[in-house]
Formats: C-alpha cells, structure tokens, sequence
C-alpha cells in the first residue's frame, strides 16, 4: 500500500514539474535547509534552557513563548519543502534506508514533545524558574536534541543510498 | 493507549515494508577505483533532478538482452552545458564508460557519454 503511495505520489504533475524543473528543485532544497535551521535551532535553545545551560534567568514559559512561534514557521517551511521534495523522489525514496530511518526518528521525534507537553509541562508554575528543570523535562529535551540530530544526519543520508 | 497505538503501527509500517529490488543509488554506491565500458542501445532518459538517469539495452555474445541504468548528473547541472530532454533518444547507439554498482546490479555512474559517435559532455572541460 505503501509502495502505490509513492508509486501515484511520483507521477502527480507536481512531482514531475520539480523533478524536471532546472530551478525548482535546488531551490525547495535550499529552502528545506533554511526550515530545519530555524526549526531545530530554536528546539535546540528550548532544549537547552531545559538542560540549564542558556537563559538560566528566563522563565521556561517564557521562552517557550518566544520560541515556539518561530520552531513552527521552520516546521512549516520544513514540511512544505520536504514533502515536494519527497513527492519528486517517491518512488527512490521508498527504497532508500536511511529515507526509512529518518521516517522513523521524526515519528518518535514527534510523539516526544506531545508527551512532554502532556505530562510534566502541565505542571510548569512549579519549576518554572527552575535551574535544573524535573527529570522527566531534561530526558525529554536530551531526547529532542539527540534526535533532530540524528534526523539531520540521516536526512543528509539519503543522497549517500 | 490510542495513540501509542497508533504510533506503533506507523513505526512498524515504515521498518517492516518490504523493499524493491530495483536500485536507484547515490555517488558512494558505486565503484570509484574501476572504469567500466559498455555499449548499448537507448530505451529511455530521464532528463531530472536530482540525478540523470538512461536506460539501456546491452547484448552480449550469445544475443542475451540486458537492462542497464545509468546515473549522471542532475538536470540543473546538465542544463547549462546544452543537454535536453532530447539529448538521448530511443534507438540510439550509446557507448558509456562509468563507475559500476557496488552491489553488483547493472548500473553505473557515468563518467563520459558518446550517443551515435557523438561525446556528451558531463563536465565544461575533460
């Protein structure tokens, strides 16, 4: 099912015209990179401020407010890229393994703030101005830069397949 | 539990699926220390992104017909050296020299091009 998937996504008229394109495809590429700077960079300072390194003054709430705006316009960027992309190169994507892994570390990847924000940042009044943060917030943030950074390496990967 | 679920059969999907057997494969896969030269008979260019890609019939000495793929550079990059979709067509004589596969499937990163006679420059000198 899988393989049909990316067998349809890569004859659509918008996988062939970034494929055939002279442009279009260095360009999303460029773009992709510019999304995950933004992107893990500022999941990198949130991750950080968890850790106790940077920002020790500010408030976790704080920085997740000023942060989080930005990690989604990246994600956005991100995304969108990413999927023209993936679309243009369906079906080599379905055979390549370090494509699969990466697949895999952004569903974990994923799943790790959904459970950080569900469990111990509903108590954050309590450790907000906290140095050292709750165990279960420096796993999560230890997690999180672990994991971009190995999306980012298998990403870089792909071409290598 | 839902979701946990949910992510469980979505990791499973992405390691368990099998894969094709057929190879599309970046620069490493291939072998850089022997050059290979084959001629052959165009039946298809993939004038893309981000690599290249002709498909050609080879026959040996007892007639035997074999598929070959070869990889070249991206679109972007063969453009401004006066390559086009039409640049390679089906029927013509190809006689191509390049790196082979590592895992010994038959296909090959070009390192030069001849279409009829012709030589296709891959690179603005060589």
């Amino acid at each position: 099912m899988l393989f049909h998937f990316c067998q349809w996504l890569n004859e659509t008229r918008i996988a062939i015209a970034v494929r055939e394109s002279d442009f279009a495809f260095p360009i999303i590429e460029t773009v992709h990179v510019l999304g995950i700077t933004l992107m893990a960079g500022t999941i990198a300072m949130m991750d950080l401020r968890l850790l106790g390194v940077i920002l020790k003054k500010d408030r976790v709430s704080d920085v997740a407010r000023l942060i989080l705006p930005l990690t989604w316009i990246g994600f956005g960027l991100m995304f969108v890229s990413g999927s023209l992309l993936f679309a243009a190169e369906a079906l080599k994507s379905y055979d390549n393994p370090a494509f699969r892994l990466k697949m895999l570390l952004l569903l974990i990847a994923g799943a790790n703030p959904l459970i950080f924000h569900s469990t111990v940042y509903r108590r954050v009044e309590d450790w907000d101005q906290a140095v050292v943060t709750p165990v279960r917030a420096r796993t999560a943030a230890l997690a999180s830069l672990t994991l971009w950074s190995l999306i980012i390496m298998s990403g870089r990967a792909i071409a290598y397949f | 539990m839902k979701h946990a679920l949910v992510f469980l059969g979505l990791a499973a999907t992405i390691l368990v699926v099998p894969r094709t057997a057929e190879g599309h494969h970046g620069y490493a896969a291939f072998d850089q220390k022997t050059v290979v030269t084959l001629k052959g008979t165009v039946t298809d260019f993939h004038f893309v992104n981000p690599h290249s890609v002709a498909e050609f019939d080879v026959k040996d000495d007892q007639g035997q017909v074999q598929q070959w793929h070869a990889e070249m550079p991206s679109r972007s990059a063969l453009s401004p050296r006066g390559w086009t979709p039409n640049s390679l067509k089906p029927g013509d004589e190809l006689t191509i020299s390049g790196y082979r596969a590592k895992n010994g499937s038959p296909s090959l990163w070009v390192t030069r091009i001849f279409a009829n006679g012709q030589e296709l420059k891959l690179a603005h000198e060589n």
